[in-house]
């Protein structure tokens, strides 16, 4: 009679830690999350902080720069408009520009004076890259 | 006889972790140091609180109420059996780095009977590298991001990793910081428990999307002389274990949200739950260290 009273504390037991291993006792595995479906973000519908007309847009959408390499001429500018639902920021790797926090449908327009590839990401979400190549106009002596 | 006593012994130890982890809504319990328990620890029993990812000014679909939720956690962490030594909250105290968010969350983090550290996220350092943070949350005990503190014979070092980010988008500590922990280290015996606090996590948990620091393994190799380290970070906004060498590696649930796990979905982006489940995956930890047990991480859920 002992026994069968351990065995079943041992059985019950048992269950218990695989059930605790399960949730998170394991030190190499992950919790996965119950994970809806990333829900698509709304269009732009007001863009605030942008003042200037821009002569050519990056959008920031899912996480990306749209597009993630473009080429502008010294003196021009460009929009860069977040229409996710997560902030972000067009922080130059040079420390030469600096967004300041995006949210969701805000935009920020920076007019670039000096010629050379501008690299940047966003500050918030750093594995988000993009670059700006700036190009002296014609006949003029940058490089 | 020998079966017999396999057996109780089996039974009592189910019984045992049951006990631990039957309290007040603990997710899971578990032993992040086996090392620890072979040696008795020359001090008292300690026990302190992490909270991480509070992301006040965030007020989207996944949690239009951050601010409660953080109530909700520190009332929580007030009414422990066993009140923490101090409370550690690691990163994204803000969302969007508003001196505004800070306020608000200074004021309700005001509330913990505990003393505070912090330590910032990258939501905490947009477009001024910390400024709004720093004067909100002091900084006078912080040298290069690096600050340190002993507690009943454990070691705390907080780190900052979200200033500057290497090629591939991770976080990074910086040579400064590098050397100051080293000089830090130097200073501690092989046997002393350490406890390093960042928010980034401190090894490649998913470097596609930044959850990684890029110079960790020099980190790494100033800790991996120490029989018990832990390290604990936020940022990843769910319970993620691992462990290299004596090195134990856990990252906190949000206050505010969840993010998805590595690799699920194309974005870490915050996932939408129904509000009973939401509050099942936010919550706060406590973790204990008591002479001659091994210390002891209990998930505290917001459910």
């Amino acid at each position: 009679m002992k026994y069968r009273s351990y065995i079943l504390v041992a059985v019950v037991s048992a269950v218990l830690v695989t059930l605790l291993h399960l949730y998170g006792c394991n030190p190499q595995s992950t919790q996965p999350l119950n994970q809806p479906k990333v829900t698509t973000n709304q269009p732009l519908e007001q863009e605030k902080g942008s003042t200037q007309k821009a002569n050519a847009t990056v959008k920031i959408h899912n996480f990306k720069f749209e597009p993630t390499t473009l080429k502008i001429n010294v003196g021009e500018s460009i929009k860069f408009a977040n229409s996710d639902e997560e902030p972000h920021t067009v922080t130059a790797t040079d420390g030469s520009f600096d967004s300041k926090a995006l949210d969701t449908e805000e935009a920020w327009t920076h007019t670039f004076t000096k010629p050379g590839a501008f690299p940047y990401i966003c500050a918030i979400h750093p594995f988000m890259k993009g670059t700006v190549t700036v190009t002296s106009t014609k006949g003029k002596n940058e490089t | 006889m020998k079966r017999r006593n396999f057996i109780n012994h089996v039974g009592w130890t189910g019984l045992g972790i049951l006990w631990a982890v039957g309290g007040n809504g603990l997710l899971s319990s578990c032993n992040v140091s086996e090392t620890t328990d072979k040696k008795q620890l020359n001090s008292s029993s300690l026990s302190f609180v992490q909270i991480s990812d509070t992301h006040i000014g965030f007020h989207k679909p996944a949690n239009e109420h951050v601010t409660q939720t953080l109530q909700k956690a520190i009332n929580a962490i007030n009414s422990l059996p066993t009140p923490p030594a101090f409370v550690v909250h690691t990163g994204d105290i803000s969302h969007l780095s508003k001196p505004a968010e800070f306020d608000q969350a200074k004021q309700i983090l005001s509330q913990l009977k505990a003393p505070l550290f912090t330590l910032p996220g990258e939501h905490d350092t947009i477009g001024d590298r910390g400024k709004a943070y720093s004067e909100a949350f002091s900084q006078k005990d912080k040298k290069e991001g690096l600050q340190s503190w002993d507690h009943s014979g454990v070691h705390f070092v907080s780190l900052t990793n979200v200033l500057d980010f290497g090629e591939t988008g991770k976080g990074k500590l910086g040579q400064a910081q590098l050397d100051l922990l080293a000089k830090d280290l130097a200073a501690q015996k092989g046997d002393t428990p350490l406890v390093v606090f960042s928010h980034i996590p401190l090894y490649d948990l998913y470097p596609k999307w930044g959850w990684a620091t890029a110079d960790s393994a020099n980190a790494l190799s100033l800790l991996s002389r120490f029989s018990s380290v832990t390290v604990l970070n936020g940022h990843i906004h769910q319970i993620i274990q691992h462990s290299e060498g004596n090195i134990r590696f856990s990252t906190a649930a949000s206050t505010a949200y969840p993010l998805p796990s590595p690799g699920n979905g194309e974005q870490p982006a915050p996932v939408k739950l129904p509000e009973n489940h939401l509050l099942a995956v936010l919550g706060f930890r406590t973790v204990e260290f008591a002479p001659g047990h091994d210390t002891k991480v209990d998930q505290h859920s917001l459910a």
